[in-house]
C-alpha cells in the first residue's frame, strides 16, 4: 500500500513537473501588424488611414479631436485561456522595463483596457490616451511610483505645447495568469519586441517670420517667411478674421478654454519628429513696416498702408527662444481667436474652418492675396505652416490692416477726362496667353516655310 | 634638227595650251561662273522673319483730350519698357536691279506695371499693381533694297515698311480689368504704321557657314537691323481712342528663306 502510496507520488510529482516545464517553456507570444491599423471615429467608422510614408502611425491634432481610434488585429500563441492577460502602454521609453512603469522616474502609462488572451482578437488604442501619454510625467514618490493618467477627454489635445514631435513606445505587454495586482513581476517574457513607434505630433511647423501687409480695394496682400528649418512644413494655412463676405457679422467662436499661446522653447523642432536646435529657430521680429503707414514711397508698395491703432502693439506678439507671445495683444486687432502663436490646428478647427481664408499647399510660398473683403473694414491676418501629418503650426498674426479703394492708372485716365475704353479686347476674352499663341502661330508659319524650301 | 624644232614647237603649244585652259578656268572661277553654278542649288527665297525688340512707350499722354495731363506718366513714368515682336514678310515680288516687295504682318507685345495709389483722401501707395497690357499688331508692304548687296556688294539692305497697324489693350488691377466711371479698361486702337531702317547683312562675315545654314535650313540670308518706326495708333483722330502707339527704334534679327 505504501509502496503503491509512493509510486503514485512519484508519478504525481513527474506529472506536476512535467506541466510546470510545459508551461515554462510555453511562453505566450502575439503578433499584430505595426503600421496602417485601421482605424475609427464616433462618427465615422471607417476613419481614413494616416499616409503611410509619412508618420504611418503618427497622431495629428485632428485625429486626437475627432477621437479616433486604431485597431490592431492581435494573434496569440501558447497562452493560457482565460489566465493569461494582455495591455498596452506608452511612453517615450521603453514600456517593457518595468521601472518606466511603475516608479518615480518612469512615465509610462496604459493605453488601453485589459484584454484575456485568445487566439484572435483587436486591440483598440485611442489616439487622445497617446496623447495623453505623451504628456505624462514621472509619478511622484507619494504616489508609489504608480503614474496617474491624464485625462484623456477632448480637452488633452489642446495642452500639447511642444512643436516637436513626441516619439512613443506602445508596448503590448502580455502577463502571465496568476500575477495578481502586481501584474508585472509575473511578466511572462521580454515584450520589447511586441512594441511599435508611434509619434504624436500635434503641432505644425515653427511659426512664420516676418509678417508684412499691403493694402489694395477689397483685397490684402500678405507676405511672411517660412522658419528655413521648418523641414516638415507642407504649406501654409492662411487665416482672417472677419473671413470674407463676413463682415460685421459676429461668429460667435472662441478660442477654448485653457487654450494657450504655443512656447516654442530651446528644444523645439522643427515637427519631424527629431529635435532641432531651437536656438537656431529665426525668432519672430517685430511686424514689419508696421511704423511705415502714410508712407506714400512707391518702394514700400507692398507692405505699407497698416492701419495706425495697433501695428506697434502687435509687434510684440511672437516671439521664440522660450518666450510665447502675449495673447492679449492681438485683441488690439479685435480678433478674439486669431492670436499670436496659437495653435494653427485649433484656430482651423473652430466652425468648421471658419476662419480659414486660403491654404496653400507649396512650402516655398511666401505670400498670399485673400480677395473679397470689405473695404473700410479691419481685419485680423494670421497665417502658420502646415506639416505632411496635417496640423496646422502656431499663427504669426499680421498688423491689422483696412482694405481701400485705389486710384490706378484707369481712374486716372478717366478722371483726367480721356475717352477711351469699354470696347472689345479678344485678348480678354481668351486669356493671357495670346501674344505667346500668336507669336508661336508666326513662328510656325515660318519654320514651315523652312521645311518646305527643305525639301525642294 | 627640223624635227627637234617641230617637237620644241609642240611642247610650247602645248603648254600655251595647258595654259590657257588653266587661266580660263581661273578666269571662269573669278568671274563667278563657278559661284553660279552653285547658286543653282540655293534655296529658294520668298520670306523673311524678324525677331524685333524695341523700347516702348505709349503716346496715351498726347490724347488732346486729357488738356495736357499725364495720367500715363503720372503712373508708370517715362521709363520705356521693352516691345517684343515678331514680323514674317512675304517677299511676293523681286524687282530686277532693285530687291524684293511685298506685305507683312507683325505682332507684338508689352507691358507696363506700376504700384497703384491709394484713392484720395489717402495717400500713398497700395500693395495692388496697376497695368497694361498691349498687343501692337501691323499689317505693312516692306521693301527690301538688297541690290545694294548683291551687286554693290556693301553688305547693306536699306528697307522701309508702310502700312495699317491695330493694337489691343487692357488696362488692369489684381483685381482684375480696370472699371472707373463704369468704363471697363479695354478696347482697342487702329493706326498708321511706318518704318525705315537698314540691314547688316551677316552672310559676309561667315560665308561657309551662312551656306551651311541655307543647305541644313534653308535660310539664305541673316541679318542685324535697325529700324526708326512710328506706330501712329489713334484711330485715325478719334477723340475716344487710348494712344497706345509709339514712335521709336527697333533692333533684331532677320532671317530669309
Amino acid at each position: 500500500m505504501l509502496r503503491l502510496s509512493a509510486r503514485a507520488l512519484a508519478v504525481l510529482f513527474a506529472l506536476a513537473a512535467f506541466f510546470v516545464s510545459a508551461r515554462a517553456q510555453a511562453v505566450p507570444t502575439i503578433s499584430f501588424p505595426t503600421t496602417n491599423p485601421t482605424r475609427s471615429s464616433p462618427t465615422n467608422s471607417s476613419y481614413p488611414a494616416r499616409d503611410q510614408a509619412h508618420l504611418p502611425n503618427g497622431i495629428s491634432y485632428q485625429d486626437c479631436l475627432d477621437d479616433v481610434t486604431m485597431h490592431f488585429g492581435v494573434l496569440a500563441q501558447n497562452f493560457v485561456t482565460g489566465a493569461d492577460t494582455l495591455q498596452v502602454w506608452a511612453g517615450p521609453s521603453d514600456c517593457s522595463d518595468k521601472a518606466a512603469r511603475i516608479s518615480t522616474t518612469g512615465t509610462c502609462q496604459p493605453v488601453s483596457t485589459t484584454y484575456t488572451l485568445s487566439a484572435s482578437f483587436t486591440v483598440d488604442i485611442k489616439a487622445r490616451d497617446l496623447v495623453a501619454a505623451s504628456l505624462s510625467t514621472p509619478a511622484p514618490a507619494s504616489s508609489g511610483g504608480v503614474t496617474t493618467p491624464i485625462s484623456s477627454d477632448a480637452s488633452v489635445c489642446n495642452k500639447r505645447t511642444a512643436s516637436a514631435g513626441t516619439p512613443m513606445n506602445v508596448n503590448f505587454l502580455v502577463f502571465a495568469a496568476g500575477g495578481g495586482a502586481d501584474a508585472e513581476t509575473n511578466l511572462a517574457f521580454n515584450p520589447s519586441t511586441q512594441g511599435l513607434g508611434v509619434v504624436v505630433d500635434t503641432i505644425g511647423p515653427a511659426a512664420p517670420t516676418g509678417p508684412s501687409i499691403g493694402i489694395g480695394d477689397t483685397l490684402l496682400k500678405i507676405q511672411w517667411t517660412p522658419v528655413s528649418n521648418a523641414s516638415d512644413t507642407a504649406g501654409f494655412t492662411i487665416f482672417c478674421d472677419p473671413p470674407p463676405g463676413k463682415a460685421g457679422t459676429d461668429s460667435g467662436l472662441s478660442l477654448p478654454d485653457g487654450t494657450a499661446p504655443i512656447c516654442i522653447d530651446a528644444s523645439a523642432s522643427s515637427d519631424s519628429g527629431s529635435a532641432i536646435d531651437g536656438t537656431s529657430l529665426s525668432p519672430l521680429g517685430p511686424i514689419a513696416d508696421a511704423a511705415d503707414e502714410g508712407d506714400a514711397d512707391a518702394a514700400d508698395a507692398a507692405d505699407v498702408a497698416v492701419t495706425p491703432n495697433d501695428a506697434s502693439s502687435a509687434a510684440d506678439s511672437g516671439t521664440t527662444g522660450g518666450t510665447c507671445g502675449n495673447s492679449s495683444d492681438a485683441g488690439v486687432c479685435a480678433s478674439n481667436v486669431i492670436q499670436p502663436n496659437i495653435n494653427g490646428s485649433v484656430i482651423a478647427g473652430l466652425g468648421g474652418g471658419y476662419y480659414v481664408c486660403s491654404t496653400s499647399t507649396d512650402k516655398t510660398t511666401t505670400q498670399a492675396t485673400v480677395t473679397g473683403l470689405t473695404n473700410g473694414v479691419q481685419y485680423t491676418f494670421g497665417v502658420a505652416a502646415s506639416d505632411l501629418i496635417g496640423n496646422t503650426g502656431p499663427v504669426t498674426v499680421f498688423p491689422c490692416a483696412t482694405p481701400q479703394p485705389i486710384s490706378d492708372f484707369w481712374d486716372k485716365y478717366k478722371d483726367d477726362g480721356g475717352g477711351a475704353g469699354g470696347g472689345f479686347c479678344a485678348l480678354e476674352a481668351v486669356g493671357m496667353p495670346v501674344p505667346t499663341t500668336m507669336m508661336g502661330a508666326s513662328m510656325l508659319v515660318a519654320l514651315i516655310g523652312v521645311l518646305r524650301r527643305r525639301k525642294r | 634638227m627640223m624635227r627637234a624644232a617641230m617637237k620644241r614647237a609642240a611642247a610650247v603649244a602645248i603648254a600655251g595650251a595647258l595654259l590657257f585652259v588653266a587661266n580660263a578656268a581661273s578666269a571662269q572661277e573669278r568671274s563667278g561662273v563657278l559661284e553660279s553654278r552653285h547658286r543653282k542649288y540655293e534655296s529658294p527665297q520668298n520670306f523673311a522673319f524678324e525677331f524685333r525688340f524695341s523700347p516702348y512707350r505709349p503716346d496715351i499722354d498726347g490724347d488732346p483730350n486729357l488738356r495736357g495731363a499725364t495720367p500715363y506718366r503720372d503712373i508708370f513714368g517715362s521709363m520705356p519698357r521693352l516691345l517684343i515682336a515678331a514680323e514674317l514678310d512675304w517677299q511676293a515680288l523681286r524687282i530686277p536691279h532693285f530687291g524684293t516687295i511685298g506685305p507683312g504682318v507683325s505682332v507684338g507685345y508689352t507691358s507696363m506695371a506700376a504700384p497703384a495709389p491709394l484713392a484720395a483722401p489717402s495717400t500713398g501707395f497700395s500693395a495692388e499693381n496697376t497695368s497694361i497690357d498691349i498687343f501692337p499688331f501691323y499689317l505693312v508692304a516692306v521693301a527690301r533694297a538688297d541690290v545694294v548687296t548683291k551687286e554693290l556688294h556693301i553688305p547693306l539692305v536699306p528697307y522701309a515698311k508702310a502700312g495699317v497697324g491695330y493694337a489691343l489693350w487692357r488696362a488692369y488691377n489684381d483685381g482684375g480689368t480696370s472699371q472707373s466711371h463704369g468704363v471697363p479698361g479695354k478696347g482697342h486702337t487702329y493706326g498708321t504704321q511706318a518704318a525705315l531702317g537698314v540691314a547688316l547683312h551677316l552672310n559676309v562675315f561667315d560665308e561657309y557657314s551662312a551656306r551651311n545654314m541655307d543647305n541644313s535650313l534653308g535660310v539664305n540670308n541673316s541679318y542685324l537691323f535697325f529700324e526708326y518706326y512710328s506706330s501712329d495708333f489713334t484711330s485715325f483722330g478719334s477723340t475716344n481712342a487710348l494712344r497706345v502707339g509709339n514712335t521709336s527704334w527697333a533692333a533684331g534679327l532677320a532671317f530669309e528663306f
